[in-house]
């Protein structure tokens, strides 16, 4: 198994209570109004729905002294997008795995019969229907009708394989980005291929709330199938995916014969080689949203398995010494780099950016299970745009885009939303 | 054993004293307090004795009224509410040690300003005094109190500069405060490279804030340390005549704010006339020529390149001067700038500069931020004209404190005590005043006289716990009865 | 022993069911304290529940129900160690994270109004847009001002120019431990909160010593703190520099650098001539260890440490920043530095030359943001030791007397080696006070290193006792008990005085007595 609690106590022992990930890096903060990184303790302010928190009701379970686990325990540990943000300030200063710590604890409660029944319809969801969005799966394909993708789930190959990912697919206000997104590859001269109904959820809803078999299960296979499709790269627009497949997918032992790509790197691409030109102007005052699982969260992850020495008294020296992804590897650039470039806009950035970005409050499976908590978080962000006068705020993935569009109606908020493949699709 | 055996037995026979002479003598000050007279005057001259006739004062429950400064006294904290003795602490009159290293001096409750000045001189080292302090003024006495002092700089906390304090409460314990607190004697301290200055503590006491502000009325201090600070080898005073005192406010604010100055203080014509020359006929002649206010400040050098420090505070002072529109200058309508220097590094030749112009003062002072001075002036001017107290015998003094974060307002209203009608009016002017002050806003952060009573309302629940306080360090209520809220 | 529904219910309609919880996963997670705990992570005593105030007025509400129902209440900010959890069973704990706002700053006055849940970094950027900028305390900006100001301790290196937490107090609002609310100073009448003091004695004098009564003796709700002029831009732009956040731009009239000398009492010489030329907007002696460990971590930190590269170069030395308001005083404090360092054999030290390590002490020094590299990271258990405050010649006695201490404790390989010479901070208000810290490493889940701490740390308090060498800095877990047992008869019964403030104060035994005093002998 991928997540084992156990292997995390000795960072969740080390903690040392210094709040700093309830903070962006205390460096980047520049303001009191967006002063805070955790929308869990922003919003319920008990410590422990911080990551240090989290960290130390992992422990108490870890080591048997939180025997009973209440409906107040779930919520804190589920009230929580995973979004990273906690981890990534903490390593700041540290080597402490606090997502992971968190992703465990998640398992372990799993593991032990404890879980929110709104995640138990996520996930029957999954096992029943291959996605997340309770829809059949038949109707999976239904946004690509008429694109004339090559459907790969019949057999052939392609060079690119692209995954939508559920949302797209199901979301009837979204899923016009994933067919701008195909038009544009194919516009590119990109030999593009997709998996037609037989695509699956890329499993990081399952993996992010503990059911580790099921992720395992649709990981596993989405490999063998883009393997034996021949991918040389696997591109999505769902950062989500992105996010799990570069971090996460890599542990499973498996050969992945492709790159895995997220849409904004292949544009980016594209539009340097002068396969897409932009040419069209829209002047307009944007601002840029970091998806978590694109950004700070993309990095692969590196479990640690070695042995702790002592040397110089009592300086823990562990062996091999732990690689530490902090974030700043994410995908930044490339989004921003397409923005620029579009004709008369005018792009601002927010204070939250990049491996320090604010959540939109979608992940972890809390836009679907706790809407309440996701609108609350996505009109925070919203409010951060709008502090920087921007007209519209761009991003990257479905889930931050359907979390923004519903706290702006909610609001009667005047903020657009675009996707960068939106943006791209009108500057050509 | 009567009561004046028992203090003989403490102090000495030498040191008791019942005349009536002496008695008249410290009966009454120059303020407005009703007279009362003490029953004896004892002069102690150790810590020793100061807790014996603390002891004694709580067995028979006379009160205690402690006096360091010599006379006159202005505030009425030194006159009996309710008779006693007055414990007089001029014997007590030694400096103890000066070190240099650590810029700290420790004195006795006797020595004056006069005194400590001319020894500090000696090893390059200097106290922030308030302006201009009369010859007889006790440098305990005037931090107790917590004057202002004119170098708002070095002032980092409003209990500056005072440090440790070696305390007789008024149940009779001995305490030190602050690092002299221990653990160790004085001389062990001494030998671990400690020197007294830290006021701080012991652990989570802080009682030397709670005797200072406190008008005797919780203990006697025996001695105390005082920061001290370089003694410049250049010092360039300036000043910046005004109409009105807005216009040097921002520019105030800036040079403190920046660190560029060591005094900083504004003044009124009159006493600034008052402060450099003796007699009424000098002062009305000076005041006359002088703007109404004047902004005083001085650069200083000190040990390392001093000129070049100057030169630079003097460049950049000039850079914000010409941003707020003001003009510095080094001398002003015959004022001589080695008079002036002179007048604020040295204690006050006699008489003492507030009695010169019409031979009284009485003093409405309290605390306020300087952007909202302006107010204050208008106040004062207004109930003046009510009262029919004359403008030109107001004087006006706005120090700023704690490095620029408040300010000392203070209106010194002069007149003729010997004239019962001028001091009625002056009475009945200082009274309306300090009212109108208080109800504009003005924080009487030493309630002196009537004042306690007149802001008590306002500071229903400090007072309240003032009195548990009281309670704590002065059980039997022996310690100078009937000041403040007690 | 639980509370009882009553009470809970009574609490509850204070703050809303959102805020109180006496759920045991919630309990748990406060019960998490490492820093001050005698062994391990875990708080031997829950607090019965935390609540979650908004305000002045939901703390008296608080304060009277627990004084009606003699239930002990304590309040925490950031809660960072174990003396933020209440010592004694069937307490409640208040989390004040809920205030958590600036309520004023006042540019021409220099002052800022904060809530208890501000915390230095939240302060210093809302400051700096205004030309200001706030003193931070060594642990770091992500420390409640606040707490720092009215409750605990309160230094930090950049003391030299902007003071000491305890001294940058003015106005305060202060709800006691019965729930009546005080406001200090200018505060009393509504006059402002420029003056925290009288009328009359100060009430300073009872709310804190040097130490603070740790959440003892009521909750502060409200304080003004000093704040300084900052001449850098209004806001700071960084970059990446991995694995720091460096400035994209370097500031005018700004240069860090470390200084070393030949011996401690050149260091100490070097010192006071800095302090009394009043020049200097931060100093801190630092170790080969604390460098070291900013610098780096993991097998690079035990290669550089084993190579004694930086014991050597770094023995005896002080970071020393400058930051002037113009270049004129830029070009004048550095001459003035220049000879300081001729006249006591002080080089500049060629690690902080680099370009690297000038762009990271920079932000170090500004932002306070990396202490819990050179404490807590490598063998995650931390404490200190000595601190109490004076003068440079006892901070190098300090220095000294804890450094030799240490020895007996690395040879016997229970803390971390890191020297012996460990410590840290140095002057105050341009010199006029001084203190140093020695630090210690330690693993806080191994048995034998938790003893051998605890033990250094009691044996450091005895040092301090027998040598004369102040009252040291905290034993958290020991304030109200152990220290002032012995450190009050040694110390005038100090604590016969807190005993009868607490008395008075809080004649209802409301307050934990293990964080100011106990009632009891």
């Amino acid at each position: 198994m991928l997540l084992e609690l156990n292997d995390y106590v000795g960072d969740m022992k080390r903690c040392a209570r210094c709040s700093i990930c309830k903070w962006p890096p205390l460096a980047q903060m520049k303001s009191w109004r967006f002063s805070q990184n955790c929308p869990s303790i922003a919003r319920y302010n008990f410590h422990s729905y911080s990551g240090g928190g989290r960290m130390a009701l992992g422990l108490a379970l870890a080591e048997g002294i939180l025997d009973d686990v209440t409906d107040e325990l779930l919520n804190i540990v589920y009230r929580c997008t995973a979004c990273g943000a906690c981890d990534s300030s903490c390593k700041y200063n540290s080597e402490l795995e606090v997502l992971w710590s968190i992703y465990s604890t998640r398992a372990h409660l799993v593991s032990m019969g404890n879980f929110l029944p709104e995640h138990l319809m996520i996930i029957e969801s999954l096992r029943k229907e291959d996605n997340t969005m309770a829809q059949p799966k038949a109707d999976r394909a239904k946004w690509a009708e008429g694109l004339n993708i090559r459907d790969l789930s019949q057999g052939g190959q392609a060079e690119v394989i692209y995954h939508a990912g559920c949302l797209y697919c199901y979301d009837p206000d979204l899923s016009s980005i994933a067919r701008d997104a195909v038009t544009l590859l194919k516009q590119a001269g990109i030999d593009l291929g997709f998996m037609g109904s037989n695509e699956t959820c890329c499993g990081s809803m399952a993996f992010q709330l503990g059911f580790q078999g099921d992720f395992i299960k649709f990981a596993e296979s989405n490999i063998d199938d883009w393997n034996a499709a021949g991918a040389k790269r696997v591109v999505t627009s769902c950062a989500c995916g992105f996010g799990i497949m570069k971090a996460v997918y890599p542990l499973l032992g498996k050969e992945m014969k492709f790159e895995v790509l997220h849409i904004t790197q292949i544009l980016d691409e594209l539009i340097r080689e002068g396969k897409l030109q932009l040419s069209k102007s829209i002047p307009a005052r944007v601002t840029y949203h970091d998806p978590c699982n694109l950004g700070r969260n993309s990095e692969q992850y590196v479990p640690w398995r070695g042995v702790e020495k002592k040397l110089l008294g009592q300086f823990i020296l562990r062996e091999p010494e732990k690689v530490v992804h902090r974030g700043w590897e994410g995908v930044y650039e490339p989004p921003r780099d397409i923005i620029r470039r579009i004709p008369g806009i005018e792009l601002v950035e927010m204070e939250r950016i990049r491996e320090y970005s604010w959540c939109c409050g979608a992940g972890s499976g809390v836009k679907l299970s706790m809407d309440d908590f996701a609108l609350w978080t996505a009109s925070e962000r919203i409010k951060e745009a709008e502090s920087v006068a921007a007209e519209a705020i761009v991003t990257a993935c479905p889930w931050c885009e359907r979390n923004f569009k519903d706290a702006i109606a909610q609001s009667g908020n005047h903020l657009m939303v675009y996707d960068v493949v939106e943006l791209v699709k009108q500057a050509l | 054993m009567s009561e004046k055996e028992e203090l003989v037995a403490i102090v000495g026979d030498a040191n008791v004293t019942d005349t009536p002479e002496a008695l008249e003598a410290y009966s009454r000050d120059e303020s407005f307090v009703r007279q009362v007279k003490p029953q004896f005057v004892a002069r102690p001259q150790n810590v020793d004795e100061v807790q014996e006739v603390v002891k004694l004062a709580n067995r028979t429950g006379t009160p205690l009224i402690p006096v360091s400064s010599g006379p006159p006294h202005f505030r009425g904290d030194t006159v009996p509410d309710q008779g006693g003795v007055v414990v007089d602490l001029s014997r007590m009159n030694r400096i103890l040690r000066i070190d240099r290293r650590n810029r700290v001096a420790m004195v006795e409750p006797g020595v004056t300003f006069a005194e400590l000045q001319s020894e500090l001189k000696n090893e390059g080292v200097r106290l922030p005094m308030p302006l201009s302090p009369r010859s007889s003024k006790s440098v305990i006495g005037s931090c107790l109190e917590r004057e202002p002092t004119i170098i708002p700089k070095c002032h980092w906390d409003v209990s500056d500069p005072l440090g440790c304090i070696e305390v007789i409460f008024g149940k009779g314990d001995l305490f030190r405060t602050g690092a002299a607190a221990g653990p160790g004697t004085l001389e062990e301290q001494w030998k671990s490279g400690q020197a007294q200055k830290s006021p701080l503590g012991p652990s989570q006491s802080d009682l030397f804030r709670v005797i200072q502000g406190a008008q005797g009325t919780l203990g006697i201090v025996t001695w105390a340390t005082i920061r001290l600070e370089l003694l410049p080898s250049i010092q360039e005073p300036f000043m910046v005549g005004c109409e009105n005192v807005n216009e040097i406010i921002d520019f105030a604010y800036w040079i403190q704010r920046l660190k560029l100055v060591d005094e900083c203080l504004v003044l009124d014509r009159l006493n600034l006339a008052s402060i450099l020359e003796q007699d009424s006929e000098s002062i009305e002649k000076l005041s006359a020529e002088l703007p109404p206010y004047l902004l005083i400040y001085v650069v200083a050098g000190y040990d390392r390149f001093p000129e070049e420090r100057v030169d630079y505070q003097l460049k950049d002072i000039k850079e914000i001067a010409q941003r707020h529109g003001v003009h510095p200058m080094t001398a002003l309508a015959g004022v001589n700038s080695t008079k002036l220097l002179k007048a604020l590094s040295e204690p006050c030749p006699e008489p003492y500069w507030k009695l010169r112009y019409r031979g009284n003062s009485a003093d409405i002072f309290f605390l306020t931020t300087l952007d909202r001075s302006p107010e204050f002036i208008k106040v004062m001017h207004e109930t003046a004209n009510e009262t029919g107290f004359p403008a030109t015998s107001i004087g006006v003094y706005i120090q700023p404190i704690q490095q620029g974060r408040s300010c000392h307002v203070e209106f010194n209203l002069t007149f003729d005590s010997i004239s019962k009608a001028e001091r009625a009016r002056a009475g009945v002017t200082f009274d309306r005043a300090s009212k109108a002050m208080m109800n504009q806003g003005a924080f009487f952060s030493r309630p002196y006289g009537t004042w306690p009573e007149m802001i008590r309302n306002q500071y229903a629940e400090n007072v309240i716990t003032l009195r548990k306080i009281k309670k704590i360090f002065d059980p039997n209520d022996v310690m100078n009865p009937g000041k403040l809220f007690f | 022993m639980s509370l009882a529904t009553k009470v809970y219910k009574s609490f509850e309609s204070v703050v809303g069911p959102e805020n109180i919880s006496g759920d045991p996963a919630v309990l748990r997670s406060y019960m998490y304290q490492p820093f001050g705990n005698n062994k391990g992570v875990w708080a031997d005593i829950s607090p019965e529940a935390v609540l979650m105030p908004a305000s002045t007025e939901e703390v008296v509400a608080i304060a009277k129900i627990c004084n009606r129902h003699h239930i002990v209440f304590k309040a925490m900010s950031t809660g960072w160690g174990i003396h933020n959890l209440p010592g004694v069973e069937g307490a409640v704990l208040l989390d004040l994270r809920r205030m958590n706002r600036i309520l004023e700053i006042d540019e021409k006055n220099m002052f800022a109004v904060v809530e208890p849940h501000v915390i230095c970094m939240q302060l210093q950027v809302e400051a700096m847009k205004k030309g200001l900028n706030c003193h931070i305390i060594g642990a770091g900006s992500n420390t409640s001002v606040l707490a720092s100001a009215t409750s605990v301790v309160g230094y930090g290196p950049d003391g030299l120019s902007m003071g000491y937490s305890g001294r940058n107090l003015l106005g305060v609002e202060w709800v006691l431990p019965t729930g009546e609310v005080l406001k200090l100073g200018s505060l009393g009448a509504d006059a402002g909160w420029f003056c925290g003091d009288g009328p009359g004695p100060s009430m300073r004098g009872i709310m804190r010593g040097w130490e603070g009564a740790w959440g003892g003796l009521g909750v502060f709700t409200k304080c003004a703190v000093k704040l300084f002029h900052w001449n850098g831009p209004s806001e700071l732009e960084m970059k990446n520099a991995p694995p720091n956040y460096v400035l994209k731009e370097p500031i005018k009239f700004f240069r860090a650098s470390l200084f070393s000398f030949p011996s401690l009492d050149q260091l100490a010489e070097a010192a006071y001539k800095l302090g009394e030329s009043e020049i200097g907007y931060f100093i801190c002696r630092l170790t080969p260890a604390f460098v070291g460990l900013q610098m780096t971590s993991g097998k690079n930190y035990v290669d550089l440490w084993q190579s004694g590269m930086m014991q050597q170069m770094l023995k005896y030395a002080f970071l020393f920043v400058i930051f002037a308001n113009s270049e004129r005083e830029f070009d004048y404090q550095q001459k003035v530095l220049a000879q300081v360092l001729e006249e006591t054999g002080g080089q500049v030290s060629p690690i902080s030359e680099t370009k690297e390590m000038q762009e990271q002490t920079a932000i170090t020094v500004l932002k306070v943001d990396a202490v819990v590299r050179s404490c807590f990271r490598s063998a995650g258990g931390f404490n200190t030791s000595f601190g109490a405050m004076d003068t440079v010649d006892l901070a190098i006695n300090q220095i000294k007397a804890g450094a030799g201490l240490k020895e007996k404790y690395i040879k016997r390989g229970v803390i971390m080696d890191d020297g012996g010479d460990n410590s840290a901070t140095l002057l105050f208000e341009q010199g006029h006070l001084a203190y140093t810290e020695v630090l210690i490493m330690y693993d806080h889940h191994d048995g034998e290193s938790a003893q051998g701490a605890l033990e250094y740390l009691a044996e450091s308090n005895e040092t301090c006792l027998k040598q004369g060498l102040g009252s040291p800095i905290f034993q958290i877990s020991q304030v109200g008990t152990g220290k002032h047992g012995v450190f009050g008869p040694a110390c005038f019964n100090y604590d016969t005085w807190l005993r009868e403030i607490k008395k008075q104060l809080d004649p209802n035994n409301t307050c934990d007595p293990t964080a100011y005093i106990s009632p009891d002998e």
